[in-house]
């Protein structure tokens, strides 16, 4: 969508009317953010993606000053995405603070960060001896080239539209691949759960524990990060799948950690890279599209198996149960992920529950509604199936406290029960509700 | 167009002009800092006259503290200050090139 001068002149008026508001009212300086876009076009998919990326830059430059942020408002407007921030810290510092931002790499240059002083007075880079901003295209001072239209606008939308493209794909990619890396931690963290390995007791493993969890986690870093960019491609993703799978098999010595998470969690990386490329981003979109991805897995990998081809534990016990496991659970968009788990999570830790009370619970309500092939393979089907009801029964009371969840995870280590399938749908309640922050509008 | 009293318009931003109009009795009076002053000085004091020409104001003092704006948004933000500094409501203002 094309704005006109005429509105991009009265949204700089109406900003600096809200910038002096601010200060008015905290009598701190302002920081405005915006993204430093030339033409008509001032905002699109990948102007946006580029600007949440600035802020989040911005805010840990902020924070890595100790800055207190007094107050925050982002607005999402047709003349381009803009940030404000009132923060209790010295302009000096602030404007290094976002100078250094603004020069740190191809995308810096596109963000436009303006400190305004209590005086109403904008501070300059020259105020402080900083060097001035570089033109987009070539090596002159910005604002020689930039008042007098040296360059076309062809040529900056262009130059513009190269440096989005390089750079927000591959950033998004490192966030949404820490954010799923701190998602497996975290399910591991929370504690406790029934037969799994938490801050408690190992649970029914005998062969792994936190520290076997944090490195595999961390050995999975690179393949969400590819996962990520991966699109439709599911062949690829597969493939990307096996490779992790055996960086995750080198660092634990030869323990399936992970192995259910690399494929889980590596399908909603994807489809989060999907769904901000498409541009709506929320949960539901991205089990959408992990039903979009995996649509006829179940066929593919075990119906048309016979009993001698059956490698993995899920396929083994398709063939002898007729459980689609996890496939068919992705199939349909990770039912117990967006009906129970995280809904569950989020409503717990919005009412102030702690995430160990919030993780459990969820953990339960995702094993109520799965059969769970980790169970079925270490227990046979009947334990399994008990041992899913109690789960169901504990959280149709409401919530559990955690001395319940105590005496269900002694009775699984009892039974050698561990719900490694449930765990992995819970690590992606984790992320989700990460994702959402990242990511969401 | 006569200027009637003290308006403002436009802001420091980069790429924009703050743009001041007072009355005077002794013709075009202008105070211009700029950003790009030693590169760019003489063109927008030629901009900025020939705006007030057009606008048909003939005495003025006009400041402007430019930060590197176009010469569009230039023109724009002299009119706008001209346009209020005689009554205008910011509703009716026509941004940037009403007058020819």
């Amino acid at each position: 969508m094309e704005v006109t001068l005429d509105q991009v002149l009265k949204c700089r008026e109406e900003r600096a009317e809200r910038q002096r508001e601010l200060i008015d009212k905290f009598s701190k300086p302002v920081v405005s953010f915006c993204m430093n876009i030339a033409g008509p076009v001032k905002t699109d998919n990948l102007i946006e993606r580029a600007f949440r990326l600035g802020i989040r830059r911005l805010e840990g430059g902020l924070l890595s000053a100790n800055a207190r942020i007094l107050f925050k408002d982002v607005l999402y407007r047709i003349t381009g995405p803009e940030a404000v921030f009132c923060v209790d810290l010295p302009v000096r510092k602030l404007k290094e603070i976002s100078t250094r931002i603004e020069d740190s790499d191809r995308l810096g240059r596109l963000f436009d960060i303006d400190i305004i002083n209590t005086d109403y007075s904008k501070v300059e880079r020259s105020e402080l001896g900083l060097s001035e901003r570089r033109c987009l295209i070539c090596n002159n001072e910005a604002k020689i080239c930039s008042s007098r239209r040296i360059h076309s606008v062809e040529e900056l939308q262009s130059c513009t539209h190269q440096i989005l493209e390089n750079s927000v794909p591959e950033a998004e990619a490192d966030l949404v691949a820490s954010l799923a890396v701190k998602a497996l931690l975290c399910e591991v963290y929370i504690t406790p759960k029934p037969g799994l390995v938490d801050r408690e007791n190992n649970g029914s493993h005998k062969d792994m524990d936190m520290l076997t969890f944090a490195g595999s986690a961390a050995s999975l870093h690179p393949y969400f990060r590819k996962a990520y960019l991966c699109g439709n491609n599911f062949e690829k993703l597969r493939k990307l799948g096996l490779q992790a799978e055996e960086s995750m098999f080198f660092e634990t010595g030869g323990v399936n950690t992970h192995k259910g998470a690399v494929f889980t969690m590596g399908i909603v990386c994807a489809s989060t890279g999907i769904a901000v490329n498409e541009g709506n981003y929320d949960s539901d979109c991205v089990l959408d599209i992990c039903a979009r991805l995996s649509k006829g897995i179940v066929e593919r990998d075990l119906k048309s198996l016979d009993s001698s081809e059956c490698t993995t534990a899920g396929q083994k016990l398709f063939a002898q149960y007729g459980i689609s496991g996890i496939r068919g659970e992705m199939e349909k968009g990770l039912p117990s992920v967006r009906k129970y788990g995280l809904p569950l999570l989020e409503k717990l830790l919005k009412e102030g529950k702690t995430w160990d009370q919030a993780g459990s619970n969820a953990l339960l309500a995702i094993l109520a509604n799965i059969t769970d092939t980790n169970m079925v393979s270490r227990g046979g089907l009947e334990k399994a199936r008990q041992a899913s009801a109690q789960a169901g029964k504990l959280v149709s009371e409401g919530f559990v406290p955690l001395e319940k969840v105590r005496e269900l995870d002694k009775a699984f280590c009892e039974q050698n029960l561990s719900p490694g399938g449930a765990a992995d749908l819970l690590a992606v309640c984790c992320y989700l509700h990460f994702a959402k922050e990242a990511f969401g509008v | 167009m006569k200027v009637e009293k003290t308006a403002v318009a436009g802001t420091l931003e980069s790429s924009d002009a703050m743009v001041t109009v007072e009355p005077s009795k002794g013709g075009i009076e202008m105070e211009l800092t700029s950003s790009v002053m030693n590169q760019y000085g003489r063109q927008i004091k030629a901009v900025v006259l020939e705006t007030l020409e057009h606008l048909e104001v003939k005495d003025c003092k006009v400041t402007i503290v430019d930060k590197g704006a176009l010469d569009c948004t230039l023109k724009a933000r002299v009119e706008c200050a001209v346009f209020r500094s005689c009554g205008k409501s910011d509703k009716n203002i026509p941004w940037g090139g009403a007058v020819r």
